[in-house]
């Protein structure tokens, strides 16, 4: 009950920061634009019309769909928990009864509730002769948020040592440019990279996410052994959040209180 | 013409009033209805130099924008104030060099680096001469027993050092008027003790105008010689702390005694003595009373302490009935 | 705010640097590491091509290690003060600042330096330097692509200041930030890829581009024979930002100290 109120609260400080909101949209139209310039430039400049086996089109329909996904994978829950921790008011949650970890996931969820339900009506609507893969996209993406929520929140962990957590967000956000699939579809990578970074989270939440749903009809082993890996990921990334938890909080100074 | 004159200032703040309901939220967009909040209405006062004032009043009496006024944070919409003849204005930096501001709350000493460091930066704001300033501060070390943790970093001290060490930092370039906001906030009775000391040798030796808000009764007695009470956006009393001391002191707070196997009084003169069982409670008294307490037999003793802002506040509400 | 104070404030922030070695370490780790996935995703986008529209890999490369070299010096400088004036302004920190005998804007824009991005900046104004030359430019090209190094500073930091001033009158617009590093983000393509009203937009009236891509565009427009069209749109711009900056904060501090 509690976490179902922590999601709430996170889905009603949408509402009312709605400026946050417009401006991360903003941000990811941008984003998008950029890419698709550049892309644009490379076709336009080019002999090929088919790119790492993307013509123009698909390719700026890829990237569009890329930076619609990026709305639901940012940064939010690095920058809460540094919060709590550098103004002490971590201390306070940690005397009652709720997982702080869970009590940021389910804030996350509710935060990105509307996204989370328009990616799920498209891909409903888009595997409507499938049921069976739009189900286990669902599945996939609902896994993708808690696996990316866990990265984050291992990574916020990081303030209890951490005195300034602002160079975070640039390099957070261009691995997820990268390795997400927002610059490029990864599989344009020469093929021994594009076998290792395609497993890393960042990967397994944005661009494979997006290649399974893209290749809908395909129902091969590629989209289990990715959600196998998200398993892994999600196992070690929870295990290791919990370590650093409790060196973090012996550490804990109790800044700011 | 008095070092501090403070004549018919008022200020008012302009608050936006919400409509209710979605329409009203709506309504608020376009057209927002604003009010204006009465925080200061014809204050006057004078302080001369040398003086030591305390300034009272309930939470949300319009304190802190006095201040705000009295360090030229903010202007009045209406009157003047002027320190030592000059208004009050950040932007005059004759000015600034003349005030220091101990803010309870806030702290202008980096938290990652020792005191020392601070020390060394505010003086290279103020410009003020090495041999003055390495004087001056190891006078001020040494009065408040601070030499020791000078070169720590300052998060890692107690919140009495900090504090202490705050104070130091608003008086490094000397300045001739010293603003303190509740200063000993979280201080135990031994440094409360040490800076009251230090106020009023720094107010006797050096002729610092000392202006002191505070909350505690201690504060008040140990270091000011006047009070101001601000209530319902004006002054409501103006004079010395003894007159207000010895207006309080007649409400005299109940004593509530307990004795271990019998009443531990033996005999009481110009009191209300009431017991039961082993238990008794003293109440109207005056100074002249006398009560005689039977130590062996005493278990407890509790004196019902209201807060001088409590005692104050109902005098003055009283008066006003 | 003179030359001691300010000598003052940056060995502070040297101390405190070398208090927090881990948080150092991992801000100058990422410093490179951002430019390098820049610079990979380069390799990728030149796997098909030699040239994309004009514009060589060198070219490109130019551009990012440019941008960096800017970026890098307006965060060695500000920084700091950016990150914590929205923090400043909630807890009431400011007001120490309103009462000291100096220039309040100043004072917090200068009192920490980020010693971290000055490590970066150590390998990548050398690495600028070198990829600069092989464009074999003239003295007055040069003069021109120091001036437009230090005017980019003033550019960077007047568009983050006024970011980070919308913090007096709104809290919890944190993404705003973003905008700063959008533009930031687009700067880091060539000018030649964007279609001609975005192009003039950023060379002209938000010439973000002009600083990244200097080494090209200094040779072109240019009034008098030798005054490039794009450095002098940056320069106006900037002190046009600035004067705002200065403004805003103006009006900024009043509200705070207003505010009840």
């Amino acid at each position: 009950m509690k976490y179902i109120t922590s999601a709430l609260n996170g889905f009603e400080n949408v509402l009312i920061f709605k400026s946050n909101l417009m401006v991360q949209i903003f941000s990811r139209i941008v984003q998008v634009l950029l890419s698709i310039i550049t892309w644009n430039a490379i076709y336009a400049g080019s002999n090929h019309k088919i790119i790492g086996g993307y013509s123009r089109t698909e390719m700026f329909g890829y990237l569009i769909l890329a930076s619609l996904l990026s709305i639901l994978f940012t940064m939010e829950p690095v920058f809460n928990l540094s919060k709590q921790v550098k103004d002490g008011t971590i201390s306070s949650w940690l005397i009652r009864p709720i997982s702080i970890n869970g009590k940021s996931l389910a804030n996350f969820i509710g935060s990105k509730l509307i996204f989370i339900l328009i990616m799920i009506v498209y891909l409903v609507v888009t595997g409507t002769n499938n049921l069976m893969m739009a189900m286990f996209n669902i599945v996939y993406l609902l896994f993708a948020i808690v696996v990316w929520h866990e990265l984050l929140y291992l990574i916020g962990l990081l303030s209890f040592w951490l005195i300034q957590m602002w160079p975070l967000e640039p390099i957070l956000n261009g691995f997820y440019l990268f390795l997400g699939g927002i610059l490029f579809p990864l599989n344009i990578l020469p093929q021994y990279l594009f076998n290792i970074v395609r497993f890393t989270p960042f990967s397994l939440v944005s661009s494979d996410l997006l290649q399974v749903v893209l290749n809908n009809n395909s129902g091969n082993t590629t989209m289990y052994i990715y959600i196998f890996s998200l398993a892994i990921w999600y196992l070690i990334l929870r295990f290791s959040s919990i370590w650093l938890f409790k060196k973090g909080i012996r550490k804990f100074e109790g800044v700011g209180m | 013409m008095s070092y501090i004159e403070v004549n018919h200032v008022s200020y008012n703040y302009k608050v936006f009033k919400k409509q209710s309901g979605f329409k009203g939220g709506l309504l608020d967009l376009f057209n927002r209805k604003y009010v204006d909040k009465e925080v200061l209405s014809d204050v006057s006062f004078h302080i001369e130099k040398g003086e030591k004032v305390g300034l009272l009043g309930p939470n949300g009496a319009g304190k802190s924008t006095l201040i705000k006024l009295m360090t030229g944070i903010i202007a009045p919409q209406d009157g003047e104030i002027k320190v030592n003849n000059m208004t009050t204005d950040t932007d005059n930096y004759v000015f600034l060099n003349e005030i220091g501001v101990v803010m309870g709350q806030k702290n202008q000493l980096n938290p990652n680096l020792s005191a020392m460091d601070s020390f060394n930066l505010i003086r290279d704001i103020y410009k003020v001469k090495n041999d003055e300033y390495q004087k001056r501060l190891h006078k001020y070390l040494t009065m408040f027993d601070l030499n020791k943790v000078k070169d720590y970093p300052v998060r890692k001290l107690s919140l009495g050092e900090k504090t202490k060490l705050e104070i130091i930092a608003s008086l490094i370039h000397n300045p001739q008027l010293l603003i303190l906001d509740e200063p000993t906030l979280g201080m135990d009775i031994v440094s409360q003790n040490a800076l009251y000391d230090f106020i009023n040798q720094v107010n006797e030796e050096l002729k610092v105008t000392i202006l002191i808000i505070s909350h505690q009764m201690r504060d008040i007695e140990n270091i000011t010689d006047r009070i101001l009470i601000l209530l319902n956006h004006a002054i409501t009393f103006d004079g010395k702390t003894t007159d207000l001391l010895n207006n309080l002191k007649a409400e005299a707070p109940t004593i509530h005694l307990s004795g271990k196997n019998a009443v531990p009084l033996t005999d009481w003169t110009g009191a209300n003595v009431s017991t039961e069982n082993s238990n008794a409670t003293i109440s109207n008294y005056s100074k002249d009373s006398t009560i005689t307490l039977k130590i062996s037999e005493l278990a407890s003793l509790n004196i019902e302490d209201s807060s001088l802002e409590e005692s104050v506040y109902q005098i003055f509400k009283k008066d006003k009935l | 705010m003179n030359l001691q104070l300010y000598l003052r404030l940056a060995a502070q922030s040297m101390k405190e640097f070398l208090t927090y070695r881990m948080t150092s370490f991992f801000v100058i780790l990422f410093g490179f590491m951002f430019t390098a996935i820049d610079i990979f995703a380069v390799g990728i986008y030149y796997q098909f091509d030699n040239s994309i529209n004009g514009v060589s890999q060198n070219d490109y490369i130019t551009i990012i290690l440019s941008l960096s070299t800017v970026t890098y010096t307006y965060l060695f400088l500000f920084i700091a003060a950016h990150e914590s004036l929205s923090d400043d302004i909630i807890q009431g920190n400011l007001d120490y600042t309103l009462l000291r005998p100096i220039n309040s804007f100043l004072y917090y824009a200068l009192r920490q330096l980020d010693f971290p991005s000055l490590i970066n900046l150590i390998v990548y104004l050398p690495a600028t330097a070198f990829y600069l030359m092989k464009y074999h430019f003239n003295w007055i090209e040069w003069i021109w692509i120091i001036l437009v190094y230090i005017v980019g500073v003033a550019f960077l930091f007047s568009i983050n200041q006024i970011v980070v001033e919308f913090a007096f009158w709104k809290d919890n617009l944190n993404s705003i930030k973003a905008f700063p590093e959008d533009l930031n983000d687009t700067a880091k393509r060539p000018a030649r890829f964007f279609p001609k009203i975005l192009r003039v937009i950023l060379t002209n009236f938000l010439p973000i581009l002009s600083i990244s891509n200097v080494a090209i565009l200094v040779r072109k427009s240019l009034l008098l024979g030798f005054i490039p069209l794009s450095c002098v749109s940056l320069i106006i711009s900037t002190i046009l930002l600035f004067a705002i900056s200065y403004f805003v904060w103006k009006k900024g501090i009043k509200h705070y100290f207003s505010a009840n």
